[in-house]
């Protein structure tokens, strides 16, 4: 593989996307091995597509409704249970940027 | 521990023997043998036999019991049961237990079926070793310098050990076929719809579908039977849909495509176990021939980078606000970064990433909106190459089960599922069934491929090569 | 709105409706405003791992009905994810219509300004959490997350930028409230956050053609809000560019009490949110069939309705106060009872009048309880001055206590039975005879002296005259006496 497909700059840009802390030596990995998979998929791209649709669902249902008729909710002290942090029947989280 | 799944459920009806003494001998076959071969994350054990005796209660009442009448079952650790852990062989996910119970599985235990354990796999089903579990690899129950194959490799040793009868698993690309083939044992992955997605914790979700893995044919359409059905939670589940488990095994006067375009890259043994395929089918009166479907070559492309896109999405959620792990940072986004960095793996971030770039702004068109017309081009293809055959074959994997810690190179384990992703992207069902071995003694199955809603002729075919198969594998402990 | 100073404003405007279904639009989890926080939370909803969504019917009826109420085409649509992280977002995605929306390209009018607005899109999506900042806890600032909003159904009308000022704009939103109420689709509560309204803003200098670069301005909680933030945000971003600046595509704040929009603090971000078809969820395409049986089943909307009382009246040109009784009546839904009245033969003007003042503020409780029937019966007796307007006042007054109660019986009661024309000239004839002096002036053209007499007249008739009768008398007797002289 001689071409780096995905700079390590994008590798970053693309892990803030993500949400996901990289370490240094994972940044350089992964953006070696992003830009092998993705040389290997280049074989799609000297496909002519131009008149083919896309499909999104393998299988072709449509207008899939349920009715609008409540349920059963899930007991919320068994659900914040499950939490990292809960108070006062809320889920609890580090501060939120752009909030004060 | 040899019985099937139908054995032992006609056993227990007929009060011949009771679940409880099943489930007491699976359990103890687990407890002696899992040591060496790492199949299941969690083992119910008390459950289980909580189960059996309730199933025992109604059959001394007269009751009519299940399909599945104390058949001991295993299930993916990526399928929900209400109140047990449910870790999808990651961190991330350590010690959540999911509220509510997955429609596959309730299925099961509405058949008197019994909930053994949870079985390892890859993390989040993104593997072909279940090397990638966040907890341990497993061990393939023939070899255990051996992969089982992945990702549903924990449930297709427990039925390849004979833990299990019957075994769940999930196939994304792959990951029921190609376990099944490297541990000898029956893998389906059905139509996508038949089986509910409702609680299998999604990875690519229009790839994603539930399928067991059984020793034999039969017992694989029996759980299949079980398994198969309209769900009103699953908006992709199709309406109406049920297995009928009638199946012959005669297939004279079918007619029967060879995938050309897989069968190169493929070791010599299973060449050769191909070949001694073709032959059988062509004894029991079956017309083969070699068909060539181009577009599937370019199915590993399109799902690498359709099945990252969907789960980077789909593994959002895991975020540490509301479950599982949280590494707390100095705000939230730190927060994300710290928790997701530390609970998934790395096979799990690399898919992430990838699905991320395909997804991401100026990439969408060439990767991922391209990746989704070549799933029309491989629809159109295979609809071409069933206007002229019944079914289709060909290899499941490329080779036997290779080395524990063999692939270090993520290309090369993703080459793994070449022959397998193409009926993930189309939809359509497809079955392995183990037929031959190679010198070493190693198990290479046969993939059976069927249009949607096929699965009645695709079992006759499986059911039929396993008439002409060799002698099943048996676990290493067997033989010792 | 800014044009003398030299500079044009454009406004767009993408209004949120809840739509009034019983549940969420994917899950069954009740929709109800202020349940105690995550009690209305289920798998689906709370994003846990394997859950799928089941989109809600009704939630689709309901985006139809909004669609045919702006005049929009209802097309095949399909869900895409909208991918990005906030803790208030259980999927770390939010499920909307992205490029193939259910409804398109229709407009609303705004009827002081005589000018169509397009409607460009109105797509179908989730509402997120709700997350509050409650400062530290344990040396560290955290928010608290409430999931109960989490997944009620919304639908985004999205305006073209086709307003000019803050007036426009914000009668925009009040006659798109107003349709999307009649539609039955929402209850249109800005304060309760069923209806929120997010502006975006440019300015440019006249003569130029190209749109200036738009700010987007969030938090407008009400008509007023979003009013005095145009003005604001367009002053601001005026200064910006006579000072040689630059205006940023920024989303701001609106701060009510500081009367100012501000940039959110919120590092720069370049959003990228990976839109992809939702594969959880099968495509819309509403039949036909559906459409014309929701079409068939929707009111007649607003402006509609306002045309048709304007029809009524039969006149060119309405006065301000005449259109603003209009619409008065057609926001409370008086408008059919001046049809009927009018339709009976009772004069328009007096019609609405009564329509659009006293039944609005006698019914202002509950609009439903007057009986257009009885309104009718009431408005013709005025009419044909068998009751003067104070007793027809009263009867309406009498009516909303008890509205099943015959008006016949509510005017005798009161004692508002009409005295023959006999009864009246007597009556007349005797203040006459007791009161010469003024008789005599008003006679010499002291017209004001007239009052007088109906004032006496009502006395001794206990209010059961009809002033303008009695004037009537009054102005033939001293027609006769002058043409006698």
């Amino acid at each position: 593989m001689s071409e780096q497909e995905i700079s390590e700059e994008e590798t970053l840009h693309v892990a803030h996307l993500a949400r996901l802390g990289l370490s240094g030596a994972e940044v350089k990995s992964f953006s070696k091995q992003l830009s092998a998979i993705l040389q290997h998929a280049k074989d799609i791209a000297t496909l002519d597509l131009d008149d083919v649709v896309p499909t999104k669902h393998a299988i072709s249902l449509m207008n899939v409704m349920r009715e609008d008729t409540v349920g059963d909710s899930l007991d919320r002290d068994e659900v914040l249970a499950s939490a990292p942090e809960a108070q006062s029947g809320m889920f609890v989280v580090p501060k939120i940027l752009g909030e004060s | 521990m040899d019985l099937g799944a139908q054995e032992i459920a006609d056993l227990v009806k007929s009060s011949k023997v009771s679940a409880t003494q099943v489930v007491e001998a699976h359990l103890d076959e687990i407890s002696r043998y899992d040591s060496r071969v790492n199949a299941f994350l969690l083992v119910m054990a008390e459950n289980a036999l909580e189960q059996a005796k309730r199933i025992d209660v109604r059959r001394s009442k007269g009751e009519e019991l299940g399909p599945l009448a104390g058949v001991p079952i295993a299930l993916k650790d990526n399928m929900a049961v209400s109140g047990f852990a449910t870790t999808c062989g990651s961190k991330i996910l350590e010690g959540w237990k999911p509220p509510y119970t997955a429609t596959a599985v309730k299925r099961l235990v509405a058949a008197d079926a019994v909930l053994i354990g949870k079985t390892n796999l890859d993390e989040f089903a993104m593997g072909s070793s279940t090397e990638n579990s966040a907890y341990f690899p497993t061990k393939n129950p023939i070899d255990p310098t051996k992969v089982p194959g992945g990702s549903s490799g924990g449930s297709a040793a427990s039925v390849a050990a004979r833990f299990t009868p019957i075994a769940i698993g999930s196939d994304t690309g792959g990951s029921i076929r190609q376990p099944a083939s490297l541990c000898g044992i029956v893998g389906v992955k059905p139509t996508y719809g038949l089986v509910s997605r409702y609680g299998l914790v999604a990875f690519a979700s229009s790839l994603d579908q539930i399928g067991p893995f059984a020793r034999n044919v039969q017992d694989a359409a029996l759980a299949l039977q079980v398994l198969a059905g309209h769900d009103d939670r699953d908006s992709t589940s199709i309406p109406g849909s049920h297995f009928d488990n009638s199946f012959t095994d005669r297939v004279a006067g079918l007619r029967i495509g060879v995938i050309q375009e897989m069968t190169t890259g493929i070791s010599g043994a299973v060449e050769h176990t191909l070949n001694d395929a073709i032959a059988f089918l062509r004894s029991m009166g079956a017309t083969v021939e070699a068909v060539s479907i181009p577009s599937t070559t370019y199915g590993l492309s399109a799902y690498y980078l359709i099945a990252p896109a969907e789960a980077s999405s789909n593994l959002s959620r895991f975020d540490g606000v509301r479950y599982g792990l949280r590494v707390p940072g100095a705000d939230i986004t730190q927060t994300y970064e710290q928790t997701r960095a530390e609970g998934f793996g790395a096979e799990v971030k690399r898919r992430m990433m990838l699905g991320t770039y395909a997804l991401s702004a100026g990439y969408y068109d060439a990767l991922y909106g391209r990746a989704q017309k070549v799933r029309t081009l491989i629809l159109d293809d295979f609809a071409k190459a069933y206007g002229a055959y019944d079914v289709l074959i060909s290899p499941t994997s490329p080779t036997v089960a290779f080395g524990l810690g063999d692939k270090t190179d993520p290309l090369a384990m993703y080459m793994a599922d070449v022959c397998t992703i193409p009926s993930n992207l189309a939809g359509h069902p497809a079955m392995s069934v183990p037929f031959g071995c190679d010198e070493a003694g190693l198990p290479i199955g046969i993939q059976v491929l069927a249009p949607a809603m096929g699965e009645q002729i695709m079992f006759s075919v499986a059911q039929s090569l396993q008439n002409g198969a060799a002698k099943p594998a048996v676990p290493v402990w067997r033989r010792d | 709105m800014f044009e003398e100073q030299g500079f044009l404003v454009t406004i767009g405007l993408e209004v949120h409706c809840e739509l009034l279904t019983e549940t969420k639009l994917f899950c069954s989890c009740a929709n109800s405003f202020g349940q105690v926080p995550n009690t209305n939370i289920c798998p689906v909803c709370l994003g846990l791992p394997g859950s799928l969504p089941v989109i809600n019917s009704r939630a689709v009826d309901f985006a139809i009905r909004i669609g045919l109420s702006l005049n929009c085409e209802i097309r095949p649509s399909v869900f895409h994810r909208k991918n990005y992280f906030y803790p208030d977002m259980p999927k770390g995605y939010q499920v909307s219509q992205y490029d193939e929306p259910i409804c398109v390209n229709g407009y609303l009018e705004l009827p002081s300004f005589d000018k169509k607005v397009r409607v460009l899109r109105a797509h179908m999506e989730e509402d997120t959490g709700k997350s509050t900042h409650i400062g530290r806890i344990h040396g560290a600032e955290k928010s608290l997350v409430d999931f109960n909003r989490a997944g009620v159904p919304l639908v985004e009308i999205v305006s073209e930028p086709d307003m000019t000022s803050a007036d426009e704009a914000r009668e925009y939103v009040s006659e798109l409230r107003s349709i999307l109420v009649a539609s039955g689709a929402t209850d249109g509560k800005m304060e309760e956050g069923s209806l929120r309204v997010d502006a975006n803003v440019s300015v440019r200098r006249v003569g130029t053609n190209e749109l200036g670069t738009r700010c987007e301005i969030k938090n407008l909680n009400s008509l007023r809000s979003l009013g005095r933030a145009i003005t604001y945000e367009a002053k601001r971003q005026i200064e910006v560019i006579e000072d040689g600046g630059a205006i940023k595509q920024e989303t701001r704040h609106w701060n009510e009490d500081q009367g100012r929009t501000s940039g959110l603090r919120s590092k720069e971000e370049a959003y990228d949110y990976r839109y992809f078809p939702e594969p959880d969820l099968t495509p819309l395409a509403p039949s036909n069939e559906l459409v014309d049986a929701i079409r068939s089943q929707l009111p007649i909307m607003p402006p509609e309705r306002r045309n048709r009382l304007r029809l009524a009246g039969k006149s060119e040109n309405y006065t301000r106060s005449e259109l603003e009784q209009i619409q008065t009546c057609v926001n409370f839904g008086s408008d059919e009872m001046v049809l009927l009245a009018v339709s009976k033969g009772v004069p328009f003007k007096l019609a609405l009048a009564r329509a659009a003042n006293e039944v609005t503020s006698i019914f202002a409780d509950d609009p439903t309880v007057i009986d257009p029937g009885k309104f009718v019966e009431l408005v013709s007796l005025e009419a044909s001055s068998a009751l003067s307007a104070t007793q027809s006042k009263a009867v309406l007054a009498e009516l909303a206590v008890e509205p099943t109660k015959d008006v016949k019986v509510i005017i005798a009661e009161l004692g508002f039975v009409g005295l023959s024309a006999d009864e009246l000239a007597q009556i007349v004839n005797e203040l006459i005879e007791s009161n010469p002096k003024e008789w005599l002036r008003y006679v010499e053209g002291e017209n004001q002296l007239g009052g007088f007499f109906i004032g006496k007249a009502m006395k001794v008739s206990n209010g059961k005259i009809n002033g303008r009768e009695v004037a009537q008398i009054m102005e033939r007797r001293r027609n006769d006496i002058l043409a006698s002289r």
